[in-house]
């Protein structure tokens, strides 16, 4: 089996930094508590021990992006509304190192020590915005990203009392939206191509042949998932247990926001001057109390605990029905980050005890 | 979802909104105007069809987007309407356009009445206030297919007398022999 030694890790992010912007685990500058995925300089050093605090998915949906640029005036004999183009907007996607930001759409880019959880997370949303014409709700710009990126995903040999990915069929040894998986073995890492595009990084003239057997993955907690979606439709009125459940949460959108599968957009304009905008898109959260708010002054879901039961039964029951997956591979991320200490898995059993 | 027309968006473009005109504004109430449409591209607005319940997202560039049911019916080829209660910024804006005003709309979208499982039965439409712009659409269509239904009864309420919104239409209605009309108000 192909292997690299450790020490050599710099030189096959060299090798791949030749032709993508590779994003990898880093401390950024002013935070060394913080490991965020962020674009990789030679000298940088990768962290492939600890866990990222936020997902790699701004790498397929930035967490805000301009759409396209425009124009306008409303005036009849004024100039004509004219709807440009997004890649001629400065910063459209260009890469920038503030977290949320990710590569322009279509540009070559590799994702670099994503996690298995990590890596199914991108087939999970693939689900929702298909891959190709036809399939699904097309957003181009998330099939132009998706299809330029190349995941070379570390496999998990320890976890912490956060990771829940055991509770799906594969966990760990999850080879799903991966194209590489590294192997963490004595002095280095083995390596298994998964995909074509994978197995193409092997012939790169890097990696030394090594006898080792892959290692013993890591086994983590494991939520009873059983019939727990049609369980949660049950309880969809039983505010009582739900109430309880969120006690705690403050409605921050922590995690909505640090979620690998958490898809939630708002659309808005930004001007520039009175005549020249862009539209653009952010990331949004169903945790906010603005996110259903109607204009009439009605919201739907007034409380946390309405927020909560939909951010649950959307991961865990209605996304299921419509797309055939959960819409959560186990991160550990929301529950890791979790300001008040909420941990989803508590109340997805309680839901299932119900 | 195959069956959900989306010939207005571009199937490359589904995020960019296309030009249109505004070709009429209609004062409905104090707070209520609805505009009259069209795609600046002619081939586009030929191509232009929808079901009746489905909405479209209404763009003035710098103001904003902003989702609105569809209010004309389908079989109306000319233009395309859009209700619009004043309440927020994209509204605002959308009240202050008038006609030869260019905007810009990304349309169909969403979902339709199951309108198909209906034919045979006695229709009771019930809506009130802005409410009312996807079943404008909806009781267009049922009219346009009458001899498919029963009984057409469109019951439609207001806050007051003056916020009832599609005046002309109400009189017509309530003229037509085939047609149950009954209107209510609060106060
Ligand atoms: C499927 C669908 C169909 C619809 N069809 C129609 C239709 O046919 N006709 C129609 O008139 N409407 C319709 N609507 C509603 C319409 O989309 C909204 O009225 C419109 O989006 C409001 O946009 P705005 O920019 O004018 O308002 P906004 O500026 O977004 O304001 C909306 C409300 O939120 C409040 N608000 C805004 N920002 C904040 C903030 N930061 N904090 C607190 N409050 C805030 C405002 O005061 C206001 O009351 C439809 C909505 C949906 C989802
Ligand atoms: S991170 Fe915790 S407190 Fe914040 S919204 Fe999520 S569950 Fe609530
Ligand atoms: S609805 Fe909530 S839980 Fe579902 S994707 Fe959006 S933010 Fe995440």
């Amino acid at each position: 089996m192909k292997f690299i030694a450790a020490k050599k890790i710099p030189d096959l992010l060299g090798l791949l930094a030749r032709d993508a912007r590779v994003w990898a685990p880093l401390v950024p500058e002013d935070s060394a508590d913080t490991l965020l995925f962020l674009p990789w300089e030679p000298g940088a050093e990768v962290d492939l021990e600890r866990f990222t605090q936020v997902s790699p998915k701004k790498l397929v949906m930035p967490g805000s992006e301009p759409l396209f640029s425009f124009s306008y005036s409303m005036a009849v004999d004024c100039e004509r509304l004219e709807i440009g183009d997004a890649r001629g907007v400065p910063g459209a996607g260009g890469a920038s190192d503030a977290d949320g930001a990710g590569e322009a759409p279509g540009a070559a880019t590799v994702l670099f020590g994503a996690r298995a959880c990590d890596a199914r997370s991108l087939t999970v949303l693939d689900a929702l915005f298909g891959l190709e014409p036809g399939e699904a709700y097309n957003d181009p710009l998330y099939r132009a990203r998706r299809a330029a990126l190349t995941v070379v995903t570390l496999a998990c040999t320890s976890c912490d009392a956060a990771c829940f990915c055991s509770s799906w069929a594969e966990g760990p040894a999850s080879t799903e939206g991966s194209d590489l998986i590294l192997y963490p073995v004595e002095g280095g890492y083995l390596a298994r191509g998964v995909s074509d595009r994978g197995e193409a990084l092997l012939v790169l003239d890097i990696w030394e042949e090594s006898e080792q057997p892959l290692p013993e993955l890591a086994e983590t907690d494991r939520v009873p998932f059983g019939t727990l979606n049609t369980k949660l439709l049950e309880i969809f009125s039983d505010m009582d247990f739900w109430e309880r459940a969120t006690e705690r949460c403050v409605s921050c959108g922590y995690c909505t926001y640090a979620c690998p599968t958490c898809y939630c957009f708002n659309i808005f304009d930004e001007m520039r001057g009175s005549r020249d905008g862009e539209r653009c898109r952010s990331w949004d959260a169903c945790m906010f109390y603005l996110y259903t708010l109607e204009t009439s002054g009605h919201n739907p879901r007034p409380t946390i605990a309405h927020r909560y039961r939909n951010r649950i039964g959307h991961k865990f029951s209605y996304y299921p029905e419509n797309q055939g997956t959960t819409l959560c591979t186990g991160c550990g991320r929301c529950i890791r980050g979790c300001p008040v200490g909420l941990d989803i898995r508590d109340v997805l059993r309680g839901a299932g005890e119900r | 979802m195959s069956t959900i027309p989306r010939e207005g968006i571009k199937a490359s473009e589904p995020l960019r909104p296309e030009p249109a005109t505004v070709l009429d504004v209609i004062t409905e109430t104090p707070n209520i105007k609805s505009l009259r449409l069209a795609f600046d591209d002619e081939s586009l607005m030929q191509s232009f069809s929808f079901l009746q319940g489905q909405v479209g997202q209404l763009s003035v560039p710098g103001a904003g987007e902003a989702t609105f049911a569809i209010a004309s019916p389908p079989s109306q080829r000319e233009y395309f309407q859009f209700s619009v209660m004043k309440t927020g910024v994209v509204t605002t804006a959308i009240h202050e356009l008038r006609a030869g005003d260019r905007v810009a709309v990304r349309a169909p979208m969403g979902n339709t009445f199951p309108t198909d499982d209906w034919k045979g039965r006695n229709i009771v439409v019930i809506g009130g206030g802005i409410g009312m712009a996807p079943l404008r659409s909806l009781f267009m269509y049922l009219e346009d297919h009458r001899d498919d239904y029963g009984g057409l009864q469109l019951i439609y309420g207001a806050r007051t007398p003056k916020d009832v919104c599609y005046l002309d239409d109400c009189r017509q209605w309530e003229a037509g022999s085939d047609i149950d009309f009954v209107t209510s108000v609060d106060t």
